[in-house]
C-alpha cells in the first residue's frame, strides 16, 4: 500500500529526512518509531502530499505523492501531529464538512457520519463546538476526521500524545480494531506503545531508518547480547571500617575488578563506576553467553563481595534508547544489531 | 459539491460565526452611515456640491478610498494566515482539494462577505428616492463601478496572507500594497512622456473611472482590469501556496 525509496526531505541546512526506503503491506500496522526531531512527521507530511519531496519516490495506494497528490490524498486518512481543528465548527458540523470535502457523497453523509460519531465515542459531544472539548476529545475528533471518508490507508502522527492512560488504552484498542479493515502507519516516541500495536516497528532517527522489524524479531536479535549487572565489594568484611561508614573505594580496587571481569572468556565490555563502598559493574556479553557462574567463582578467588549479580536481556526499550542516543562512533549496539535478519543502517 | 464550494461555504460561514465578521460590518455601516450623513448634509445646503451623489461619495474625497483598503485587509488578513497559524493548512492541504481550488474557494468567500457589506447601504438611495427625485442610473453604475474593484482588492489581499505567517502582518502588507498601487497612477500618470506606458498606466487608475461610473458612465476597461488583474493574482496566490509544498 505505501512505497518508499530513498526518500529524502530537506531544507535549507537540515536533513529532515534522508533517503527513507521502505515499504507497508495491505492490512499491517507499522510504527514509526523514534525520538521527537527525528523525521516522523516530516514522512508522513510527505506521504499525505502536504510537503513534495526533494528527491526519492513515494507511493501511496498506487499514486505517486508527486504527481498525483489528489488521488493520494482521497486514499489516506491523517491525523495530524497536534490535531488543528476549526475550533468554531460543532463536531457533527465539522466531520459532515470533511466528509463533503473528501467526497462523501450526500447519499452516504450522515451514515458515515454517524459511524465515526460512534466508533470513536463522540456521542455526547456531537453538538458541542469543538474548541470547547477536552484534549481527549479533541483527539477523538481528529481520528474521526481521519476515517470519515472510510480511506484504505490511515496515516496517524502521534495519536496518543496528551492523554491520559485510560483514554491512552482506549485509543490503542480503537487503533488494533481498525487494523482489521486499514493498513495503518502510526508514529510514536512511546515504545510500549507501538510495541502492544504495531506488527512492525520502524526505528527512525535522524532521519534515518537504524532498525526495521517485528518487536519480538528485534528483540530477539539482541537477546543473544545480555548484560551483566554487578555489585561488588572488593574486600570482604569492613575489617577496621566503623559500624555503617562505608570507605572509599580505592582506585586500584576498581581497575582489579575491571581486568578480572574483563579477563573472563566472552566478555565484550566492561562499564565500572564506584558506588559508595563498592563497584557497579555492567559488563556486555557475547550473543548466548551466561557467565553468571564464572563471575560468582572469580569473586570466590579474589575475596570479592557480591552484593548482586543479574543477568538481563535488552528490553525494547533499552534497544530503542541504544539505538537514538548513540554517537557516531559508538558501534556496541551496531555490533550486536549486525546480526540481525532485517539492514541496518 | 465539488471541493472549492466546500473551502467557500466554511470560509464563509465562519465568518458570521465568529464575532470579527460582525465587528467588520458593524464599523462598516457605521462609517458609511457617517459618510451618507455628511453627504447628505452637503447636498442640503445653499453651496450644494455639483454632480452626482455617487460621484462626491467615490471621486470627491480620499476617505472612501482610505476606508475601503483598511476593510479591505481586514477582511482578507486571515484567509490562509490564520490556517497557517493555527495548522489547520495541514488538516486543508492534506485533503483532496488542489491549491487553486483552496485559492478560489476563500477568494469567492471573501468577496461574497464584501458585497454582502454593501447590501445593507441600498437603504440609502432607497431612503432617498422618497424624498427626492434621483437619478437610479448614477447609482446603479456606482454599485457597479465598487463591485468591479473589490475583486482585485480581495485577491490582493488573499495574496499577502498566502505570504504571511501572521495576520498583522498580511493586513499591513495588503494595506500599503492596495494604497500604492491606488496612488500611483493617480499621481503619476499625467507625468509620464512615454505614450504606451501613460496609456498602460491609466488602465490601473482607479480613481478616473470613479468619476466616470459615479456619473453613469460605464467604461469597459474598467471590467477588463479588474477581472484579468484578479486572475493573475489568484493564480499568484494558488502558486505561492503550492512554493510552500517544496519549503
Amino acid at each position: 500500500m505505501i512505497e518508499v525509496e530513498n526518500l529524502t526531505k530537506s531544507y535549507p541546512g537540515a536533513t529532515a529526512i534522508d533517503r527513507l526506503s521502505f515499504s507497508i503491506e495491505r492490512g499491517e500496522i507499522v510504527g514509526f518509531l523514534g525520538p521527537n526531531g527525528a523525521g516522523k512527521t516530516t514522512a508522513m507530511r510527505v506521504l499525505t502530499a502536504f510537503l513534495r519531496p526533494s528527491s526519492g519516490r513515494a507511493t501511496v495506494a498506487g499514486h505517486d505523492v508527486e504527481l498525483d497528490p489528489i488521488a493520494v490524498r482521497r486514499s489516506i486518512g491523517y491525523l495530524p501531529e497536534n490535531v488543528p481543528l476549526y475550533g468554531e465548527m460543532r463536531v457533527a458540523e465539522f466531520l459532515g464538512w470533511r466528509a463533503r470535502l473528501k467526497g462523501v457523497g450526500r447519499r452516504q453523509l450522515a451514515g458515515r457520519v454517524d459511524e465515526v460519531v460512534g466508533r470513536c465515542g463522540l456521542g455526547d459531544v456531537r453538538g458541542r463546538i469543538i474548541e470547547q472539548l477536552s484534549k481527549g476529545y479533541r483527539q477523538r475528533v481528529g481520528l474521526a476526521e481521519a476515517l470519515v471518508h472510510d480511506p484504505p490507508i490511515l496515516i496517524l502522527d502521534e495519536p496518543t500524545v496528551g492523554l491520559d492512560p485510560n483514554q491512552i488504552r482506549q485509543v490503542r484498542a480503537l487503533i488494533t480494531d481498525l487494523g482489521r479493515q486499514h493498513t495503518i502507519l502510526l508514529s510514536s516516541h512511546v515504545l510500549p506503545e507501538v510495541e502492544q500495536v504495531c506488527g512492525r516497528i520502524i526505528i527512525i532517527h535522524r532521519g534515518r531508518i537504524v532498525a526495521q522489524d517485528r518487536p519480538e524479531t528485534l528483540r530477539k536479535s539482541l537477546e543473544g547480547s545480555p548484560t551483566l549487572l554487578l555489585e561488588i565489594r572488593p574486600r570482604a568484611g569492613p575489617s577496621g571500617v566503623p559500624e555503617g561508614g562505608a570507605s572509599p573505594v580505592n582506585p586500584g580496587d576498581e581497575a582489579a575488578v575491571a581486568d578480572g571481569l574483563a579477563g573472563l572468556d566472552g566478555v565484550v565490555s566492561v562499564e565500572t563506576k564506584p558506588a559508595g563502598g563498592s563497584i557497579r559493574a555492567r559488563v556486555a556479553l557475547q550473543p548466548g553467553r551466561d557467565l553468571r557462574e564464572e563471575v560468582f567463582r572469580l569473586a570466590v578467588v579474589r575475596g570479592w563481595v557480591l552484593l548482586e549479580l543479574s543477568q538481563r536481556s535488552m528490553s525494547l526499550e533499552e534497544i530503542f534508547v541504544n539505538l537514538t542516543t548513540r554517537e557516531p562512533n559508538e558501534a556496541s549496539v551496531t555490533e550486536a544489531l549486525a546480526g540481525a535478519p532485517e539492514e541496518v543502517a | 459539491m465539488s471541493p472549492l464550494w466546500q473551502v467557500f461555504r466554511r470560509e464563509l460561514k465562519s465568518t458570521f460565526v465568529s464575532p470579527r465578521g460582525w465587528i467588520v460590518a458593524t464599523a462598516f455601516l457605521f462609517l458609511n452611515g457617517l459618510i451618507f450623513y455628511l453627504i447628505v448634509e452637503a447636498f442640503s445646503r445653499e453651496s450644494a456640491p455639483i454632480g452626482s451623489i455617487m460621484q462626491v461619495f467615490l471621486a470627491r474625497n480620499i476617505f472612501f478610498w482610505i476606508f475601503f483598503f483598511l476593510f479591505l485587509s481586514v477582511i482578507t488578513m486571515g484567509l490562509i494566515a490564520e490556517e497557517r497559524r493555527s495548522g489547520t493548512i495541514e488538516l486543508l492541504l492534506t485533503a483532496p482539494v488542489t491549491e487553486g481550488q483552496v485559492v478560489a474557494g476563500k477568494f469567492l468567500a471573501a468577496y461574497a462577505f464584501y458585497l454582502l457589506l454593501w447590501l445593507p447601504t441600498l437603504l440609502y438611495p432607497l431612503l432617498l428616492s422618497r424624498f427626492a427625485s434621483l437619478d437610479p442610473w448614477p447609482i446603479a453604475a456606482g454599485y457597479l463601478y465598487l463591485l468591479l474593484i473589490g475583486a482585485p482588492n480581495v485577491a490582493l489581499g488573499l495574496w499577502c496572507s498566502v505570504l504571511s505567517r501572521s495576520q498583522i502582518a498580511a493586513a499591513i502588507l495588503s494595506f500599503a500594497l492596495m494604497f500604492l498601487l491606488f496612488i500611483l497612477p493617480v499621481f503619476f500618470e499625467t507625468q509620464i512622456r512615454a505614450e504606451w506606458l501613460r496609456a498602460a498606466v491609466s488602465y490601473a487608475n482607479l480613481w478616473n473611472p470613479a468619476g466616470d461610473f459615479g456619473k453613469g458612465i460605464v467604461d469597459s476597461r474598467l471590467p477588463v482590469y479588474c477581472v484579468s488583474t484578479t486572475l493573475f493574482l489568484l493564480f499568484a496566490s494558488s502558486r505561492a501556496l503550492e512554493a510552500r509544498k517544496a519549503r
